[in-house]
């Protein structure tokens, strides 16, 4: 891993279109900038994983028995809305 | 690939899945460029809906068929499901429902919607800034 040290508002530059900016640093917290062009999806690490496992487990589960589960709840729906 | 050429949506295929032999036209393809999270490789589904099911509908992988996530319309989550995003003209957002071991515990994920053009047949699923939006919504409340 690349290691760089930087004070407040000093900047780091990856690549041609990304940047990463020290904005402010309150104890052990710091707050960060970033600049990068709009495909580039850029996200805390921690919900990135998080979505990720709730797509697989999602996905995961999907057999006609679960399908099965889901009409009950649509059928439920229905009764309550009186729509059929 | 088709013998009368301009007849290319109208062209009937069909993909076996855990749901059982569904029918598509090449014009209901919905292309993710980037994938859903986890899942980058796979870009084309379908969105399959019966009156059975409903409000719940499936996105189905071509690209490997039972890969198949339950959708659903947030609104019908959470009426005042509002996410601080632009949405381009032509959308319609879904969340993937993740159903648990029971009716109690299926839940939708409200912090990471696809974003669907309609006009252009394309999706991608997106992640909120907005903490309040839980990754697991419950249904039933």
């Amino acid at each position: 891993m690349l290691v760089l040290t930087r004070k407040i508002g000093e900047k780091i530059q990856i690549g041609d279109d990304i940047g990463l900016q020290i904005l402010d640093i309150q104890g052990n917290t710091v707050r960060i900038g970033v600049i990068a062009p709009r495909h580039i999806a850029v996200h805390r690490e921690e919900i990135y994983e998080k979505i990720i496992e709730e797509n697989k487990r999602a996905a995961e589960t999907v057999t006609l028995e679960q399908a099965e589960k889901l009409m009950q709840f649509g059928g439920l729906r229905d009764d309550s809305q009186k729509s059929r | 690939m088709n013998a009368n050429g301009s007849a290319g949506t109208k062209q009937k295929f069909t993909v076996e899945c855990q749901l059982g032999l569904i029918e598509y036209q090449s014009g209901d393809i919905i292309h993710f460029p980037e994938g859903l999270y986890g899942y980058e490789e796979e870009h084309r589904y379908i969105l399959f809906q019966h009156p059975k099911y409903l409000p719940f509908c499936w996105l189905i992988s071509l690209d490997q068929p039972n890969l198949i996530f339950p959708v659903t319309d947030p609104q019908i989550v959470m009426a005042n499901y509002h996410p601080d995003i632009k949405l381009p003209g032509d959308s319609q957002m879904l969340v993937v429902v993740t159903i648990g071991e029971s009716l109690e515990k299926v839940t939708a994920n409200l912090r990471a919607p696809i974003i669907f053009s309609l006009d252009k047949h394309e999706a991608r699923q997106i992640i909120l800034d907005e903490t309040q939006y839980l990754l697991r919504h419950p249904i039933i409340s």
